[in-house]
């Protein structure tokens, strides 16, 4: 389109003069050719209208969906806030409960209590229990007799190999005499023959 | 702000928030998802709604910014299906430039929005919806010499508008 009949056709368009053939063609170049300078905001103008018009209508109910949409999420938020309070309510009520039970045992344990009152009655019991003890030691002391018994053994064994290794000491030393002496007679035998 | 309010503003603004989120997705059903998304957004502002001025500047914001990360998403995500192999992207995927896309749409959005009710009807049913002009009278009650007078003086204000704010952009760009 020549610059001139562009003028022409835009003034027109302006001025509310066109006719829907002239727009058309408008449209046209806009869309696809190259324009000169001055008629840059035509071009960006023209391309918004030919892209709105292109954008498909969005589906049956849009509107309606949408309004569900906000009410699902609503009631999603308030589910989640129950949620949360009741989740809260719980955590303090356990945190409680651990505290007062943890009182309640301290407290317990901190403050002794007398078993029994009449002090004949626990001296008995006392006695009792030893008596528990005491038996209860004795016969443990009854399972560990055969150990005793085996500890005697071995004392004995090494006793008497003490005794044998002394009469072996001492036989050596005779020995050790007997050589002696037998030394000293070879010698005399010896310096007789010199003689 | 009541549930009832909030449904009037639903009713007043889904269709313009649609418009927003598809120039941007390019997807009838993901511009919807986008729409509910903002919407429950917004709801769950409760009273701070009440603290803004202007309900559909501030729902064009959110709508931009919430398709904006869709895009920035699903380009990671085609990334990541490459197992990390980066394929340069044609130019006008980027969203960059989208946002510069969007940045001029979202001003003819506006001043269109801005426009008197009759002024904006008109100008919808003949540059968008490409109705003639003999429907578009029969359709607003006006004969023929009235309707493009309307349609004469809505082109100028959008026109007008769209130089003040495109070269007052340009210029603070050119100042950077």
């Amino acid at each position: 389109m020549k610059e001139e009949e562009l003028k022409r056709l835009t003034e027109r368009y302006y001025s509310g003069e066109s006719t829907e053939e002239e727009e058309s063609l408008l449209r046209e170049f806009f869309r696809e050719g190259v324009i000169p300078d001055g008629y840059e905001a035509e071009k960006i103008i023209f391309g918004y209208y030919s892209e709105s018009a292109d954008i498909p209508e969005p589906s049956i109910g849009f509107e309606d969906q949408l309004l569900a949409g906000i009410d699902a999420a609503e009631r999603n938020r308030k589910t989640m806030k129950i949620r949360k309070i009741v989740v809260s309510v719980l955590s303090t009520a356990a945190a409680l409960l651990l505290l007062a039970g943890s009182y309640f045992f301290f407290k317990t344990k901190a403050e002794p209590s007398d078993t029994f009152k009449d002090p004949v009655i626990a001296y008995a019991e006392t006695i009792k229990i030893l008596r528990d003890v005491s038996s209860m030691i004795n016969r443990g002391a009854q399972v560990l007799e055969p150990v005793g018994k085996m500890n005697e053994v071995s004392h004995r064994t090494f006793n008497s190999i003490n005794k044998s290794t002394r009469i072996v000491e001492k036989n050596l030393k005779s020995l050790n005499y007997l050589e002696k002496e037998t030394d000293n007679s070879e010698n005399h035998v010896e310096k007789k023959i010199n003689k | 702000m009541t549930r009832s309010e909030f449904n009037e503003l639903v009713r007043q603004h889904n269709r313009n928030m649609y418009g927003y989120a598809f120039r941007i997705l390019q997807n009838q059903e993901e511009a919807e998802d986008a729409v509910q998304e903002v919407f429950i957004k917004l709801w769950n502002l409760g009273k701070k709604i009440d603290e803004y001025n202007s309900f559909g500047a501030l729902a064009s914001t959110m709508i931009k910014n919430y398709c904006i990360d869709q895009i920035r998403k699903k380009k990671h995500f085609i990334q990541d299906e490459l197992e990390g192999k980066i394929l340069p992207g044609p130019e006008n995927t980027s969203p960059f430039k989208i946002m510069e896309d969007r940045e001029t749409s979202d001003i003819l959005n506006n001043i269109i929005d801005k426009l008197p009710e009759l002024y904006r009807v008109v100008i919808k049913m003949r540059e968008i919806e490409d109705l003639s002009y003999d429907e578009i009278a029969e359709k607003t009650n006006q004969n023929i010499n009235t309707l493009r007078v309307t349609i004469s003086r809505a082109r100028k204000i959008i026109r007008d508008e769209f130089n003040k704010y495109h070269y007052e952009r340009r210029g603070i760009k050119e100042a950077d």
